[in-house]
């Protein structure tokens, strides 16, 4: 998934102007949901890492 | 002396700064409340006036009380903006007219001769006082909509008070309900504050009265002398089934509804609990309609309770001088 970093600006709310630095778009695709269930498994494992 | 405070264990005091009125309180053991004071806000010399205004407070609700403050360990101090209790500095707050940070825990303290001060939102410590002492006792996972002028909210998820990192979470009056709707005092439209506070209430009863329309709300008001609506005249016009305001309780709880769907289908809590003067005159002839409007817009079937705040005015205080306490390493 293409990564990009950038300044967005949200838009205004009352005074302030909310300025988001980061990701665009999620950062791991199709493998989202396994890294998460397996970080998951190994942490209720009593696994490090 | 109160039984409240008669042994001699430490005590906490609690403060709940207002726009109009500074309530202070007692809390012993087991959130007993005990030697309410309140005094109105002059909020006129700002931060710096009213710092004397809360300590002084304090000092009359500890006379009342019948303790020293030598008793009192650990202040909690509610305020009506974002507010980080690690730092002690509230961020802005609106109805106060403070529009930059202020480290209004250190300044209370000093004014207090050095007793530690934890300042927390007040919507969220009223939510928290409703989560230890009052109607979501036993619960782990709750959220408090508290109806007023505004809608505020807090959120206690698995027994820990959500705040966020820039102390704005529970901040529910401003879910968007009505793309386009009217203009909301945030900047955006359709809030669920410009269409389901008392004030939105107000606001639509008194445009319907202007353009003619007849409702027993008119009487009501002469009768009492008041010019503005209150949650109590509200009550009385639908105990009398005034059509236009059943009308509009109706509309108001329709979209108390579907805030209350919208935050349980993102929060999944245990309970729903719902404060503030309107919610505490009308009880269940709203509450029920908010259920019905919440669990027919719900992603999954219902497995929750929309309950009635237990604690009223002592809401706040009560989870602000659990919050103290805790911080202060204070048993109870």
């Amino acid at each position: 998934m293409a990564e990009s970093t950038t300044h967005l600006l949200l838009g205004r709310h009352g005074e302030n102007d909310y300025v988001v630095e980061g990701r665009l778009a999620a950062a791991l695709g199709d493998d989202a949901g396994p890294v998460g269930a397996a970080a998951l498994a190994r942490a209720r494992a009593g696994i490090d890492g | 002396m109160d039984s409240a405070v008669s042994d001699t264990s430490p005590l906490a005091a609690a403060v709940d700064l207002g726009g109009t009125k500074i309530m202070a309180a007692i809390v012993g053991p087991g959130h007993r409340v005990t030697g309410r004071v309140k005094t109105a806000t002059d909020v006129r010399g700002g931060a710096e006036a009213i710092v004397p205004q809360m300590a002084a407070t304090i000092r009359k609700a500890a006379d009342k009380a019948g303790v020293g403050l030598k008793r009192i360990a650990a202040v909690g101090a509610c305020v009506p903006g974002p507010a980080d209790p690690a730092t002690g500095v509230v961020h802005r707050a609106v109805n106060l007219a403070w529009d930059h940070p202020i480290p209004l825990a250190d300044q209370l303290s000093r004014e207090l001769k050095g007793i530690p001060v934890t300042l927390e939102n007040d919507v969220n410590a009223g939510t928290y006082g409703e989560f230890v002492a009052g109607a979501a006792r036993g619960m782990q996972d709750v959220i408090g909509v508290f109806v007023g002028t505004g809608i505020g909210g807090g959120i206690v998820l698995s027994g820990e008070l959500r705040r966020g990192p820039r102390f704005i979470a529970g901040e529910v009056g401003h879910t968007i309900l009505q793309v386009d709707g009217p203009l909301c005092s945030c900047g955006s439209h359709g809030c669920a504050e410009v269409l389901a506070s008392r004030s939105a209430l107000e606001r639509r009863i008194g445009e319907r009265l202007a353009a003619g329309e007849k409702s027993a709300i008119t009487q009501l008001l002469a009768k009492k002398k008041r010019k503005r609506l209150t949650s109590g005249i509200i009550r009385r016009a639908w105990k009398r089934g005034d059509p236009l305001v059943v009308e509009e309780v109706r509309e108001m709880a329709r979209h108390l509804g579907l805030l209350t769907a919208s935050l349980v289908n993102v929060i999944d809590p245990q309970m729903v609990v719902f404060g503030g003067g309107v919610v505490e005159k009308m009880e269940d002839n709203l509450l029920n309609l908010v259920r019905e409007s919440a669990y027919g817009n719900l992603m999954a079937k219902p497995g929750f309770n929309i309950v009635a705040a237990a604690l009223g005015d002592d809401a706040g205080p009560v989870g602000a001088a659990a919050l103290a306490r805790a911080r202060a390493g204070i048993d109870g």
